[in-house]
């Protein structure tokens, strides 16, 4: 279950050492070389698909570093004047109950000017609930602004609302999203800066006890609205993540409104925002609480409409040629764009071994220890630097599920570079758990191909050093991959079932005669016969 | 009664705590002495006791020379004089520094970890570590090396925390001894002072906010005494260095030196295959980082930098120097950082949390065990030089008439420890011990040296040791140019090997056959 006395801030900045990040640096520098050293390679178009992986890597652990160098903290700022502001809760066929808690919590906010907007896109999603929401949000007096279609989906609606609406800021909330009383309070005053256009708070997952994946997404949500945020704000580079944000009206106009035409909207809106010179900020304060995705289907569409979205922005609108943005500002958005990339480098990487293992192609000639010299040093202080950045709240489960999902960005990489139009579902958020175990296809797959790569590798060549290696490789990523296994099927169930003593409704003397040592005697219905 | 009820839980906790360490104290005390005179003594052994057996002004002359210095074969001269030169008496001489390390380790171990059940840990590692035991078996002044650094650490950590005359000058007498006895000790005193800077530098122990300056005029006043103390030394040695050099032939290190130092220091020594295998599995520690990753509170308090400063930048150091001017990179050399090694292999193990911890703890565990058991029974293990059965093969086959032959001419030190036989002893090359250089070995030479060996003489037993520079050249020579009669392995490198060197002349031949 969930603890309610979480702390009030997320993660504070932390202050990671200058000596110990540039260190890091150097000793992903020092590695990188090692690959530009061409003696090292082995089979020349593995070794290409390992260079590319690691320049991926390498590019990743770098941004990285950069975001969290010298951070600062953001000091709380009084809001000159009240503002009014519109709230709009965003929802598209999640159960009333849900939105209700939402709307409860938004009426409640301690703040002079607002109204309460629920922009209700179910109707146009073709929901039967649409018009018990509209009720729902009258009974608390926000007021329902739904629409016949839901074109241009959430950035629609919300396009659709601004027209409707006319407070200069705007305050958004997905309908699981519940803001605390003193939202408005803790955010609005970032708005005496004129050049102000968005501030952004974490999306904080109340739900992340109630099983491994929720509190896997949490724990990946903590570093992203951890380190990650917090360093992207020296760039002036924090982009809208779509829920418990507040946003300029006059901005958003400026770009033409929300972009409809990506399904990152908010992702987008940023981009177009920063081009325009307009500021963002990010306040790690946990303003407003949500829904984890409950199950691996609910996990594998929002990973997927994050990835695709993102991806879009790198494919058709790719910050490093846009005008007006700083060059911190084009690395940060194409750092954290590009992370989805990961899927193809996850599967480059797990191919390898088995490539190797199973048509003994080894992409590397030289010596394991030497690569070994390099290697150890960059991955560990990386892993040690993720620690110190998080305060020692990263934790594998976080970094599994990410590598988990290589194909759903794989798929993503692959659907926003060749334009192929998909339906998009909206996280449900619902409790239900069940069998998910056609998303794990690939992942059973894999482990399959390592123990026949495994197989023929010892047959052909016995237990070798590269044999070991690379199937130490294959063992390493199937150890990562088993996060989707772990959660794609009820297990306990299963478990119970086996650990479940059988009853038997036989007779007792029969039953006492055939009984085995394990086997529970259901002698129930013979009592009833007696009777 | 609360308090009362507490003080009785916290003297049983104590109780079973003091047990615990004892008991592993104990474990490791065994695993050192037990069977101590079983393994054959090995060359390195053999040469500090032909050394340890002369006057101690020889000693001090000929350790001049050496890459080593006087403490310990001087301690061994004196040991030898009381106690005798058996192979279980010389060897009680390393094996107590060895388990005195135990203690020593535990103690350094709640110096940095700050928790008794994490220093039990260090210390349950290090009581059976194959590799610590390897050393506390085999006189050397490896052991000696070990405890003077743990304790090093130990009293300076003290310093640092409390500052008192009677820390600082255990400290410097601990650092004397350890100046004499190995020169990489110095790497011990380097990574001190680096860590000193640090935490002064970055305020990382509180107490150094306040007392930085006055803790570091004592250290300054400690240097100055180690200093005056090895002076001595170091005048004697530049002025006594006699023609001769007698450091080994060490070849430059490549990056496999690094990962096997690594691998030796955990598992011991260990069959080639097996070691290959096993680093093969590397990728597995990876995930070892990655599992270790969990939310917790700050696992690093400031000695944990200590720990992973002096585990692994004395490595680096020699790896570098080496690669740079002179080979010496040897990992025994390197035994002062395995205390820093194990604590620190103690706090990640503790550090993991639930089945992680089980895992890998279960894993790590099994692995040492299996790899001391291995240690201890394999022949195949490359580091174990049989001598002992060699030289008693030759003792019992050859005659007078016979001639024994060493290769390479410094195994005359093990063969000599063993030998008890009337047939003439020889090296091959024939080497002059009075001169310190061993000859070159060259076709020339062998031709020169095996004909004037052959004299006289019905056979050649060869006992070579084909790892070491020259062994394998001088069988193979021989393997050649005479008539091999048998050959027996009694360990992964050492062979005895018996040549016909008796052949009847033509005319004798011609004469039979009429």
């Amino acid at each position: 279950m969930s603890n309610e006395k979480d702390p009030i801030i997320l993660t504070n900045y932390a202050k990671v050492s200058k000596l110990l990040i540039s260190t890091a640096v150097l000793l992903t520098l020092i590695y990188f070389t090692w690959w530009l050293n061409i003696n090292n390679a082995g089979h020349p178009v593995l070794y290409t698909f390992l260079v590319v992986g690691e320049i991926f890597h390498v590019w990743q652990a770098l941004g990285y570093a950069y975001t969290i160098y010298n951070q600062k903290r953001i000091p709380f700022k009084m809001a000159k004047y009240y503002h009014p502001v519109d709230i709009y809760i965003t929802v598209c066929g999640e159960p009333v109950e849900v939105v209700e808690k939402t709307v409860r919590a938004v009426m409640d906010i301690s703040y002079p000017y607002f109204n309460a907007y629920v922009l209700n896109d179910s109707k146009g999603a073709g929901k039967d609930n649409w018009e018990d929401i509209d009720i729902m949000a009258e009974r608390y007096g926000a007021v329902p602004i739904s629409r016949p279609t839901n074109k241009g989906f959430k950035a629609g609606n919300v396009n659709n609302a601004m027209r409707l609406t006319k407070a200069p800021y705007i305050a958004i909330f997905d309908a699981d999203q519940i803001p605390e009383k003193n939202f408005l309070i803790r955010t609005m005053g970032y708005f005496n800066d004129e050049k102000m256009a968005l501030v952004q708070t974490p999306q904080y997952y109340v739900n992340k006890g109630d099983n491994f994946l929720t509190r896997a997404a949490w724990e990946q949500q903590e570093l992203f609205f951890g380190p990650i945020c917090n360093g992207k704000n020296k760039s002036n580079a924090t982009f809208w993540c779509g829920t418990n944000a507040i946003i300029k009206r006059k901005a958003i106009e400026s770009i033409g409104g929300v972009p409809e035409d990506n399904i990152a909207e908010d992702f987008l809106a940023s981009l177009f925002l920063h081009e325009q010179g307009w500021s963002t900020i990010y306040i790690p304060e946990i303003l407003a609480k949500g829904l984890a995705p409950h199950n691996l289907e609910d996990y594998v569409n929002q990973q997927f409409r994050w990835a695709r979205g993102s991806l879009e922005v790198i494919f058709k609108y790719n910050p490093l040629f846009r005008r007006g943005l700083s060059w911190a500002q084009k690395m940060q958005y194409l750092y954290s764009s590009g992370y989805y990339l990961n899927g193809i480098i996850v599967l480059i990487d797990a191919a390898i071994p088995l490539l190797a293992l199973g048509f003994d192609a080894l992409p590397v000639s030289a010596e394991t220890s030497d690569f070994m010299v390099y290697f150890f040093p960059f991955i560990f202080s990386t892993i040690f630097l993720l620690m110190m950045s998080t305060r020692n709240q990263i934790t594998f489960n976080a970094i599994q599920m990410s590598m988990s999902s290589f194909f759903v960005f794989f798929t993503a990489t692959i659907s926003a570079a060749l334009n192929i139009k998909v339906k998009f579902k909206v996280t449900s958020k619902s409790k239900e758990s069940g069998n998910y175990l056609k998303l794990v296809i690939p992942h059973m797959i894999y482990i399959v191909l390592t123990i026949i790569a495994i197989v023929v590798a010892v047959i052909r060549d016995g237990i070798v050093p590269s044999v070991v290696t690379n199937a130490s490789w294959a063992i390493f990523n199937i150890i990562f991959f088993s996060g989707f296994l772990r959660v794609a099927y009820p297990w306990e169930t299963v478990f119970e079932k086996l650990t479940k003593p059988v009853t038997l409704g036989l007779e007792q003397e029969v039953a006492e005669e055939f009984a085995f040592p394990f086997v529970e005697i259901d002698t129930s219905l013979h009592t009833d016969h007696e009777d | 009664m609360k308090t009362k009820g507490n003080t009785i839980i916290k003297q049983n906790n104590d109780l079973v705590i003091n047990t615990v360490v004892i008991l592993i104290i104990v474990l490791g005390a065994y695993l050192r002495l037990h069977q101590l005179d079983k393994e054959s003594i090995r060359l390195d052994e053999a040469q500090s006791i032909w050394q340890a057996s002369h006057s101690l002004e020889f000693i001090r002359n000929y350790m001049a020379q050496n890459v080593h210095l006087p403490l310990h074969n001087s301690l061994l001269h004196l040991w030898m004089r009381i106690f005798g030169a058996s192979a279980m008496s010389v060897r009680v001489l390393s094996a107590i520094p060895g388990i005195l390390s135990l203690p020593a380790i535990y103690l350094l171990s709640k110096e940095i970890l700050a928790n008794r059940k994490k220093a039990i840990m260090a210390l349950t590692i290090a009581s059976i570590s194959p590799f610590w035991i390897w050393y506390s078996r085999e006189i050397r002044m490896y052991t000696l090396l070990t405890l003077v650094s743990t304790l090093s650490y130990y009293f300076f950590l003290k310093i640092i925390k409390e500052s008192t005359w009677r820390n600082v000058a255990t400290y410097t007498l601990i650092n004397l001894v350890g100046i004499y006895t190995h020169y990489f000790f110095s790497l011990v005193l380097l990574v001190q002072v680096v860590y000193f800077l640090i935490l002064w530098r970055t305020g990382l122990e509180p107490r150094l906010k306040y007392y930085a300056k006055s803790v570091f005029k004592l250290f300054v006043a400690s240097a100055i005494v180690l200093i005056l103390a090895f002076l001595p030394w170091a005048y004697f040695q530049a002025r006594n260095t006699m023609g001769g050099n007698l450091s080994p032939d060490l070849k430059s290190p490549s990056s496999f030196n690094i990962v096997l130092s690594l691998f030796e220091f955990t598992l011991g020594y260990q069959p080639e295959n097996t070691t290959a295998a096993i680093i093969a599995l590397w990728p597995l520690t990876v995930l070892i980082g990655f599992v270790f990753l969990k939310k917790r509170k700050d696992p690093l308090g400031p000695g944990i930098y200590l720990a992973f400063l002096g585990a692994f930048s004395p490595i680096v150091i020699v790896y570098v120097v080496s690669l740079l001017f002179q080979p010496m990179y040897l990992t025994r050399y390197l035994i002062s950082s395995t205390p820093l090694y194990y604590i620190l292999l103690a706090w990640l193990l503790m550090e993991m949390r639930g089945r992680v911890q089980y895992v890998v703890g279960g894993m790590f565990f099994a692995g040492i065990m299996l790899s001391l058991h291995n240690q201890v029974l394999s022949p195949d293990i490359p580091t174990k030089e049989n001598y002992r059965e060699a030289v008693e093969f030759v003792n019992n086959n050859s005659t007078n008439r016979d001639v024994v032959v060493v290769s390479p001419p410094y195994t005359l030190y093990p063969v000599y420890y063993y030998y008890n036989n009337p047939s003439k002893l020889i090296s091959m090359p024939v080497w002059d011990r009075t001169q310190l250089n061993i000859p070159e070995i060259n076709d020339e030479r062998l031709k020169e040296d095996s004909t004037m060996i052959q004299q006289g003489h019905k056979r050649i037993f060869l006992i070579a040791t084909l790892d070491l520079a020259g062994g394998y050249t001088v069988q193979n020579y021989l393997d050649l140019n005479y008539t091999r009669l048998e050959k027996h392995q009694f360990s992964k490198f050492v062979w005895v090997s018996v040549y016909q060197a008796e052949y009847p002349s033509i005319n004798t031949q011609t004469a039979s056959k009429e």
